[in-house]
């Protein structure tokens, strides 16, 4: 590992251990939040995941009555059937953090509500009320699985900007650090021993004057 | 207060419209359009944008982009034409990011 480029003296080195302290501490630091974020990350794949499945599963469901119901039913008029639909979508927004990552959290209003038919029943068929009822029953977990997916994301997102922090600390910083400090230590040993030396050949000088 | 958005094939999404999500019915191949509409939809103050995985599979560098944000969430749902599982591709796809492998 390259050193750094710095002067070999004592306040250097006092320096360049205390950085090296505050290096490792953040690298603990660090690592730990990682871990704890992975093992967060784990469970909400795994829920997601789950939830995916069984939403996939329900719209092909939903999707194959639906086009039972378009069947009976021109398009068109089904159509206006809705847009007469005084529902209007209205979501809340609240956020969460978790391990400082900052998460939103999805209340949609419109699947507590009781279920309205917007249509008038006498053109409509009961194959329509049927998908619509299922895909009032759908809509929470669609909202929910909208929240574990972007949930992921975010933390994919914090996980990746972590795991590259520790790992320049780990193979970059610290290593850069322990290098400088051993070249300074040698750098000040090595005057130590060159300044003894020079003492001893004085004396060794003066000596050899005296004796004359 | 925010909204909720639909996109995709006219079929699949029509019937969202009865619980007061605004729907956009879409032509698959328009891939610029669509970009346009999610764009403008994520300013527009819609928290959550389903896209159907027939729209979707054309957008993902949109729903890259906005992978970064807090809001809007934008979620895949299948289409009239059933699911080809782009959605947990890209769950496998956060993962292997995530942690280094797929461990799912």
């Amino acid at each position: 590992m390259e050193k750094l480029n710095v002067n070999p003296n004592r306040m250097e080195l006092a320096e360049l251990k205390s950085k090296l302290m505050v290096a490792k501490q953040g690298h603990e630091l660090l690592k730990g939040k990682q871990d704890e974020l992975v093992h967060r990350f784990v469970v909400v794949v795994n829920q997601s995941k789950k939830l995916r499945a069984d939403v996939t599963e329900q719209f092909t469901g939903l999707y194959q009555e639906f086009a039972l119901v378009g069947a009976e039913i021109s398009p068109d008029f089904l159509e206006e059937a809705f847009m007469s639909s005084g529902n209007s979508s209205n979501i809340e927004v609240t956020e969460k953090s978790i391990m400082g990552v900052r998460v939103p959290q999805f209340d949609y209003s419109v699947s507590k509500e009781e279920i309205s038919y917007p249509y008038s029943f006498s053109y409509t068929n009961s194959e329509l009320d049927a998908s619509l009822r299922k895909c009032h029953i759908m809509m929470e977990k669609i909202v929910l699985l909208a929240e574990l997916e972007k949930t992921c994301e975010l933390l994919t997102n914090e996980i990746e900007k972590i795991r590259r922090r520790v790992n320049a600390l780990e193979f970059m910083t610290i290593p850069q650090l322990q290098e400088s400090i051993r070249y300074i230590q040698m750098k000040l040993d090595e005057n130590e021993r060159g300044n003894l030396v020079r003492l001893i050949k004085v004396k060794n000088k003066t000596k050899k004057q005296m004796s004359k | 207060m925010y909204k909720m958005a639909v996109v995709g094939d006219r079929e699949s999404i029509l019937i969202f419209k009865a619980f007061g999500a605004d729907i956009f019915a879409v032509d698959e191949g328009e891939t610029l359009q669509n970009k346009k509409l999610i764009n403008r939809l994520a300013s527009d103050g819609y928290a959550l944008i389903l896209v159907t995985e027939q729209v979707a599979k054309h957008l993902s560098d949109v729903l890259e982009h906005f992978s970064r944000d807090l809001l809007p969430a934008i979620s895949i749902i299948p289409s009239v034409e059933g699911s080809f599982g782009l959605a947990e591709m890209m769950l496998k796809k956060n993962v292997e990011r995530a942690v280094g492998m797929n461990i799912l």
